[in-house]
């Protein structure tokens, strides 16, 4: 289940829940789509997201990748420090862009 | 594998392994050569290459048959001259000589090892020939790279990690893994989350770097489930290679083992070699730029699968040198063994024919026989295991060039005494701590060429190995022509780090001071480079030589270059050692390690054992060596064994010295219980026998010496020496500093051997040096607030002691009471060929006669300008002591007066009116010569002691000399303006309270007023260091206080010179 707030030049992406398994099918989706808008900004909301699979971290990466090949801005928001840590420990820290 | 026939192969392995053996050498001397190609050097490893080739064919191990191939097509061309060997083509050849030597090793694996590289980079050099020339700078480039690994995970992952960060996780004893794993089929597949994968590796250990190629995986358009996912960890971790698979929850073949540094560098190293915008091409097509078309691709993947089969049969931490199964024996020496066995078969036989008759005489006569053939079959086996340490220098080179190449320095290795020979097990273990000196000292040690040119020095550094025998023991020493260290720097550092006082600092000689460089902490390199700084400090290469019972000794000279002094000892296994016994236990001490053995007579225990602060030293040829009670360094209780019932019991006595109390609760016995009051208690105590004096109160102490350390070590009893074999200590006592091991002893019982170095740092002892220093100084302190005198002290009859200032003594004679000749009241002796008048001090004082000995001792003196004997018992003894004269109570003729030395009333002889109521004639020659001197002379005495002041007064007088009186040099100074008129000439002692003889001197002699006058300076002895600071302040005359006559000619001399100045 994921919430997605449409603003003017913005779209922010709140998971219901872990990325895990459909969840990740779901946000991949919404990823394209939004590749597809051309929008200026995509905020990702991690505030009830608890744990993340390879498969969802595979998608972020590749969605980064994506946004950085047309110039739109991804960043992450509320991620619990379990997952900074996580982050942390396979550096990716810098690569995504992370509040 | 194709090879079936194990033997076949063994001895294949054997072979090559020794063809492989010189190869590295050879091949760095053909490259020395150039274009001089010494064809007969270039022949041999040819010939090598082609015999490994060779075998390699018939047994089917194809990697290596191609590799020497290759390497045999290249020497080929060098040989022939179409190739000049330079630094490139000599790298490619010794790093594929490397390859294939690890190929040998792990033969049943070689045709899975990847050789592909090696073989592009012959092929390249043996096909492209001209297109050597630009290719040099390419390939040389990757060499000059700084410490900081590149980052190139953009497109292969790599790590990025501290190479250092690494190294000291295996330091710390850690296994370094590397973990290539699939994201989705090793983790998602399973149904684990990130989260829970990641931190149960981190709960085993530390993740030192981790990658993810982000960019490989694409955008998310093109994204599907089933691409994979890569993932690679650094990780290190204390769980054993055979249990880390289950952590991960991986096949093995995932999981990449590091073991040591060596493989660790070369891991790095090959990560660093990676050019990764080849990745992903297809490899080996492109013939014209082959030295670049590395298979890079293969590298970090096939590793995993090879690496971790072939490291683990290989014994942990083990180097390639040290993994040897087989020795080279010489068939002497089998031949000599084999005799031996027949012989010691015979003897059994002999033996159990002995044993059935009961034949006591043929028993002890076969004993004898098996003990001998058991030395001589120990000593031929020690030989088999002798080999040259020619086997670790030849490695050398090979370090050294590749070092001074990295870091752009000109350093050349001399290896000399390869032949020396060394127990296999310290072959091996030296291994390790050399590598480390020599990288240091090519490293540290070598300057950079421009800075060798600014010094005046040979660009081109030296840098020398040498083994050598020394006093059954083989010497190393690695020396280099290099900076050198500077004690100071050394020093601060050390007090900066807290590793030494300040004051401690200060009375370290420089010698110490550059020694500090082997204390633990401490590491000089100001950075610490991926070369010799890998955080092995030298401290550690001094623990492992300490663990091999070596010592190592660093000599510097700042700007000349650094020696550092490796004495190993020949063998391990057996050693001879002195058994002795503490509380009960015997213990076995390295003979190597013992400088003497020193037994105190229980009478004499109070007098030589002193202490000094809180330690007990004890006086051994005048030198204080500390002591450490064996019990107390192993921390049990004290014993003693009670002479009456042979029990041991507590010993609670403070100090040696001590009596044992008869109060004390610990000294229980049936004594005491008969004596209940305490009075009683007091008389017996005092009225008894000290038990001090008993023999079983004798201190045995082992003089022990560790390094320039040497202290004694107080032991129950002193047994007997015996050669021991050593064990290794269990593992549960392994950390017990004080035992090096353990030995069984002929009864069964097991003793453990000390280990000397480490006891002395339990105790805390420090170099003895520094605190002979300190002792001295404040000696010397103890000296001038003091009038110290040299005395002689003897005896006349047995129980009368005498002392006789030691100037005065020309030497001491022993001579037989037979010999002596008496001719009414005079007594001489033949002494070479002459009459050597003797006398004895009981012909003119009224003492005792002397003892009535065999043999007896004769002072020699020369006085009137003859010599004369004094007739004396022993013993004799020279002793420094400041004394209180009492120049009346005991004063008569022939005696000066009494004083208390060491206890005991002591006559302080008076050796001229002891010569001169005997032989009055031999004075009256001198006084004729003594009167010419003026009368009414008027000479200034300064000196502190009543006594001397009034003896030399006396004399003074007796001349005819006035004589006007100074308590010390300020009263002198004092007087000497207020009477200057009068004085004609000074007499200073030297040492005085206020102002001493040497500041007087110079304020005289600085005076023109007082400038004319001669100084005679007093002195108890005169030694050159105190004679030269008398001249250069202006002293005329030395003299020796009571040396009378020469006093008295000496003033003579004086006053006439300046007469004779005057006219």
């Amino acid at each position: 289940m994921i919430e997605v707030t449409n603003q003017e030049n913005e779209v922010v992406l709140k998971p219901g829940g872990n990325l895990t398994g459909n969840t990740v099918q779901e946000l991949k989706e919404e990823f394209l789509k939004i590749l597809a808008d051309e929008k200026g900004t995509v905020t990702l909301d991690l505030e009830n997201v608890e744990q993340i699979d390879p498969a969802g971290l595979a998608v972020l990466i590749t969605a980064q990748n994506s946004f950085n090949e047309k110039g739109t801005e991804l960043s992450m928001t509320n991620a619990n420090g379990e997952l900074l840590e996580l982050f942390g420990l396979i550096n990716l820290e810098r690569f995504f862009k992370l509040d | 594998m194709i090879i079936e026939d194990e033997e076949t192969l063994q001895m294949y392995v054997e072979e090559s392994r020794e063809h492989l053996a010189d190869i590295e050498n050879d091949i760095l001397a053909i490259e020395e050569c150039g274009e001089n190609i010494d064809e007969e050097l270039v022949n041999k490893v040819f010939r090598a290459a082609h015999s490994i080739k060779g075998g390699a064919g018939f047994m089917g191990l194809n990697n290596i048959k191609e590799l020497s191939h290759k390497m045999e097509n290249v020497l080929g061309m060098i040989r022939d001259g179409k190739l000049t060997p330079n630094a490139e083509i000599t790298n490619v050849l010794l790093e594929a000589s490397d390859v294939l030597r690890e190929m040998i090793n792990d033969v049943q694996n070689s045709n899975e090892i990847d050789i592909s590289e090696h073989v592009t980079a012959l092929n390249a050099i043996s096909e492209g020939t001209t297109l050597l020339g630009e290719e040099k700078q390419q390939t040389e480039q990757p060499e000059v790279k700084d410490e900081k690994l590149p980052k190139t995970a953009d497109t292969k992952p790599s790590f990025d990690v501290e190479i250092d960060r690494v190294s000291k996780a295996i330091q710390k004893g850690n296994f370094i893994y590397i973990v290539d794993c699939d994201l989705l089929s090793d983790v998602q597949a399973k149904n684990k989350t990130l989260g829970e994968f990641i931190s149960s590796i981190n709960d085993c250990g530390e993740i030192l770097d981790c990658v993810i190629d982000t960019e490989s995986l694409g955008t998310l358009e093109i994204y599907s489930d089933s691409q994979p996912f890569p993932l690679r960890i650094l990780f290190a971790s204390i769980i054993e290679p055979d249990l880390i698979t289950t952590v991960f929850d991986l096949d093995e073949g995932k999981i990449t083992t590091i073991k040591d540094e060596s493989e660790l560098s070369s891991f790095f190293e090959k990560q660093k070699e990676e050019p990764p915008e080849e990745a992903t091409q297809p490899e080996k097509k492109a013939a014209k730029k082959p030295v670049e078309v590395k298979p890079s691709q293969e590298v970090p993947s096939k590793k995993p699968d090879t690496k971790p089969a072939k490291s683990k049969p290989r014994p942990q931490d083990t180097k390639p040198i040290v993994h040897e199964t087989s020795l080279r024996v010489h068939v002497q020496l089998l031949d000599s063994l084999m005799n031996l066995a027949g012989e010691l078969v015979l003897s059994r036989n002999q033996l159990l024919q002995a044993v059935g008759s009961g034949d006591q005489h043929q028993l002890e006569v076969i004993s004898q026989r098996i003990d001998m053939i058991t030395s001589d079959l120990q000593e031929a086996i020690m030989l088999t295991r002798m080999q040259p340490v020619g086997n670790i220098f030849n490695k050398f080179p090979r370090v050294v060039r590749d070092l001074a190449r990295k870091l752009g320095k000109d350093v050349e290795l001399q290896l000399e005494g390869k032949d020396v020979e060394l127990d296999k097990t310290i072959i091996e273990a030296i291994s390790d701590p050399l590598t480390h000196l020599v990288r240091n000292a090519v490293d540290h040690g070598i300057e950079s060429p421009e800075d060798r040119i600014k010094a005046g020095k040979d660009p081109k550094g030296t840098v020398i190995l040498r083994a050598y025998h020394e006093a059954g023991q083989v010497n190393i020493e690695i020396a280099d022509d290099g900076k050198g260290l500077d004690p100071e720097v050394l020093a601060n550092k050390a007090v900066d780090k807290g590793l030494i006082a300040e004051e401690q600092a200060k009375v370290m000689s420089d010698k110490e001071k550059v020694n500090l460089i082997f204390y633990p902490g401490f590491s000089t390199a100001e950075q610490v480079t991926d070369v010799s700084g890998r955080g092995v400090g030298m401290d550690v290469v001094k623990t492992n030589l300490d663990k091999l019972g070596g010592e190592v000794e660093l000599d510097s000279m700042p700007g000349k270059g650094t020696t550092i002094k490796i004495k190993l000892p020949l063998t391990l296994t057996i050693i001879p050692s002195l058994l002795v016994s503490a509380a009960g236990d015997k213990y076995a001490i390295p003979q190597i390690n013992i400088e003497e053995l020193l037994r105190i007579p229980a009478s004499q225990v109070k007098d030589r054992i002193e202490k000094v602060g809180n330690a007990e030293v004890v006086r051994l040829r005048g030198q204080l060596l500390p002591l450490v009670r064996l019990v107390d360094a192993l921390d049990i209780d004290r014993v003693y064994v009670d002479k009456k019932d042979g029990q041991p019991k507590p010993d609670r006595r403070k100090s040696i010295a001590d009596r044992r109390s008869k109060t004390s609760p610990y000294f229980f016995d049936e004594e005491q219980e008969k004596d209940e009051s305490t009075q009683e208690v007091f008389i017996e105590r005092r009225s008894g026998i000290d038990r001090r004096y008993h023999a079983s109160s004798a201190v045995n102490i082992v003089v022990v010496s560790a390094g320039p350390l040497k202290y004694g070590l107080v032991v129950d009893e002193l047994h007997d020496s015996e050669e021991i074999v050593v064990k290794p200590l269990g593992r549960h006592i392994k950390k017990c500093k004080g035992y090096i091991g353990a030995t069984i002893l002929g009864d069964g019982r097991v003793a453990l051997i000390l280990d000397i170095p480490n006891i002395a740092k339990m105790t805390n002892l420090t170099s003895v040096d520094a605190s002979d220093r300190a002792l001295e100084v404040s000696r010397a302190a103890a000296k001038a607030s003091e009038d110290v005198q040299s005395l002689v002290i003897f005896r006349n009859a047995e129980d009368e002691q005498f002392a006789i200032p030691l100037g005065l003594v020309q030497r001491i004679e022993r001579v037989k009471r037979n010999d002596i000749e008496a001719f009414g009241n005079r007594k001489t002796i033949q002494y070479r060929g002459r009459n050597l008048p003797l006398v004895g001090i009981e012909e003119v004082v009224e003492v005792k006669p002397i003892a009535d000995h065999d043999e007896l001792e004769v002072i020699v003196f020369k006085i009137a300008g003859r010599e004369v004997g004094l007739l004396a018992t022993g013993p004799i003894d020279v002793i420094d002591v400041a004394i209180q004269v009492d120049a009346d109570t005991l004063k008569q003729q022939g005696i000066l007066g009494s004083s208390i030395i060491n206890g005991h009333t002591t006559l302080m002889l008076d050796i001229y009116g002891l010569v001169q109521a005997l032989y009055p004639s031999w004075f009256t020659e001198l006084k004729t010569v003594e009167a010419e001197g003026d009368k009414g002379i008027t000479i200034l005495l300064a000196e502190d002691s009543n006594f001397f002041r009034a003896q030399v007064r006396k004399f003074l007088e007796d001349e005819g000399y006035g004589v006007i009186e100074a308590e010390d040099g300020l009263v002198a100074w004092n007087s000497l303006q207020e009477r200057i008129d009068e004085i004609d000439l000074v007499l200073t002692d030297i040492e005085m309270p206020n102002m001493d003889g040497f500041a007087l001197t110079e304020k005289i002699k600085n005076d023109s007023r007082y400038n004319h006058l001669p100084v005679i300076a007093l002195t108890t002895l005169a030694d050159d260091e105190s004679i030269e600071k008398g001249k250069e302040v202006g002293v005329d005359d030395y003299q020796i206080k009571l040396d009378k006559e020469r006093l008295l000619e000496g003033i003579y001399k004086v006053l006439k010179g300046m007469s004779l100045a005057k006219g």
